[in-house]
């Protein structure tokens, strides 16, 4: 092995302390011609100090490590050598899942669940799905995250917003214009999305009179831990949407995986429908925003954030051309400027921002409904 | 890697270096099964277990893992035990 002070083209570090595992990734990694493990490591602080030396281009990492957790081996990794982080782990419901969301807010880009005894696909899936998710991570690129971790932050106790209450600032300042009317505010994102998706969730209000409606890409199974994990650190109640129910104003709802989760009318009642033959991302943001546009036109918000690829793309320009005010994560705050870039490139978004200033603009939204 | 694969994906030599491993794995781990002294790390070893198992085409075990994973100190201990005795002495490890 060959130190290197950047990151190496197709160089991946593996972390398990089985050698099951460590053996079958190898494997898998290595099925492809372009990838190359340089290098394994049994625990935490192992991987912490490989990934210093030898700079891969994409870690697959287990999170129940011994020594140092997977969890603080990813905070270490992304305050000191960012690299993209594919987490994988055992279990897509309760503890398990928690951290691996926890790991996605400490910088890792995605999470694949690794398979057991109910698992009825075949180790040849598997190493499929592996090498496809290390083939996607090593495009993406990642930034420092100075912290380690988004910490859990004391959610400030903030006044019913109304004609007698003050505002939180100045409607002057907002960023963007403010508008009557809006029911929903509809939110896509994809690589990254957990944490910008806390950073933005948790500055709202906590009796927001709007819904509103999350469609996050992610490995199937973990989007309860995903709606779990954000009702625990934002003031609005975060649940996993059903079909045939009714958005709530306040509450945050997250489209379920394995359909398309589309609003159906101004009642903000959705509908979960079978995606089409060979629909890449499923629940898809396109699908969702393009059903928001026609049922509510002007009254809702469409915010892509930060996501490799162009889905919600179109679907965010429908959202404006039907008069709806729209939103895209800005380059310097995303993990990957796929997404909201082509937002930009398609003029879908009317502002471009982080997702603490999207957090303002829709207050500003809010201020305007009651004034 | 070279070799014919298996449905395309990994290779037969490899799946006997899996096993190879997963024997390795077992009589690393049984001891903690057989006298729990340390309740996180006979749960941790199951968890492992349950996993590699899957990997290496074992699902009998792999179920019985996973469930003593959640269960222990209860739980099929005793089963699981046998199984990956059986496992070790099928290579006469």
């Amino acid at each position: 092995m060959t130190s290197a002070a950047s990151p190496s083209a197709g160089a991946v570090v593996v972390v398990d302390d089985s050698p099951v595992q460590r053996r079958f990734l190898r494997a898998a990694v290595e099925a492809d011609p372009g990838f190359t493990v340089v290098g394994e490591a049994r625990n935490g602080k192992e991987a912490v100090a490989l990934v210093a030396r030898l700079r891969p281009a994409v870690v697959l990492m287990d999170l129940d490590l011994p020594v140092m957790s997977g969890i603080e081996a990813i905070e270490r990794i992304m305050a000191a050598s960012p690299t993209p982080i594919l987490v994988y782990s055992a279990h897509v419901g309760g503890k398990e899942s928690a951290n691996a969301l926890e790991a996605l807010a400490a910088g890792a880009v995605d999470v694949l669940a690794k398979p057991g005894p109910t698992d009825t696909g075949t180790l040849d899936d598997y190493a499929d799905q592996i090498r496809k998710k290390v083939r996607v991570a090593s495009r993406v690129r990642v930034i420092t995250h100075p912290r380690g971790k988004l910490r859990t932050r004391d959610t400030p106790s903030l006044p019913r917003l109304g004609l007698t209450c003050p505002s939180p600032r100045p409607l002057d300042d907002l960023p963007v214009e403010a508008r009557a009317g809006v029911k929903l505010v509809a939110i896509g994102a994809s690589t990254g999305g957990p944490q910008a998706l806390h950073t933005l969730l948790r500055e709202l209000p906590p009796d927001l009179d709007q819904a509103v409606l999350v469609v996050q890409h992610m490995a199937e199974g973990f989007i309860p831990g995903l709606a779990s994990w954000l009702d625990g650190l934002v003031p609005l109640p975060v649940v996993v949407g059903a079909s045939g129910q009714r958005l709530q104003p306040g509450t945050v709802t997250i489209a379920p995986s394995g359909a398309n989760l589309l609003v159906q009318d101004d009642r903000l009642r959705v509908l979960c429908v079978d995606p089409e033959p060979g629909q890449f991302h499923v629940p898809g943001i396109d699908q969702c925003f393009a059903s928001v546009a026609d049922a509510l036109g002007p009254d809702a918000v469409g915010v892509l954030l930060t996501g490799m690829g162009r889905d919600g793309a179109d679907g965010l320009r429908q959202i404006r051309d039907a008069g709806g005010l729209t939103i895209a994560q800005d380059e310097a705050s995303s993990v990957v400027f796929g997404m909201p870039g082509e937002a930009v490139r398609l003029k879908a978004a009317c502002e471009v921002l982080p997702p603490a200033a999207i957090a303002e603009a829709l207050w500003a939204v809010e201020m305007e409904r009651v004034r | 890697m070279g070799g014919s694969t298996v449905a395309g994906g990994v290779p037969p030599a490899v799946l006997v270096e899996l096993h190879r491993a997963f024997v390795q794995e077992v009589c690393t781990r049984l001891p903690h099964f057989a006298s729990p002294d340390d309740v996180e790390t006979a749960r941790r070893d199951a968890h492992t277990l349950a996993s590699s198992a899957w990997v290496v085409g074992e699902p009998d075990i792999a179920r019985l893992a996973r469930e003593v994973e959640n269960t222990f100190p209860g739980g099929p201990v005793d089963e699981l035990v046998a199984a990956l005795r059986r496992v070790a002495e099928a290579t006469g490890t």
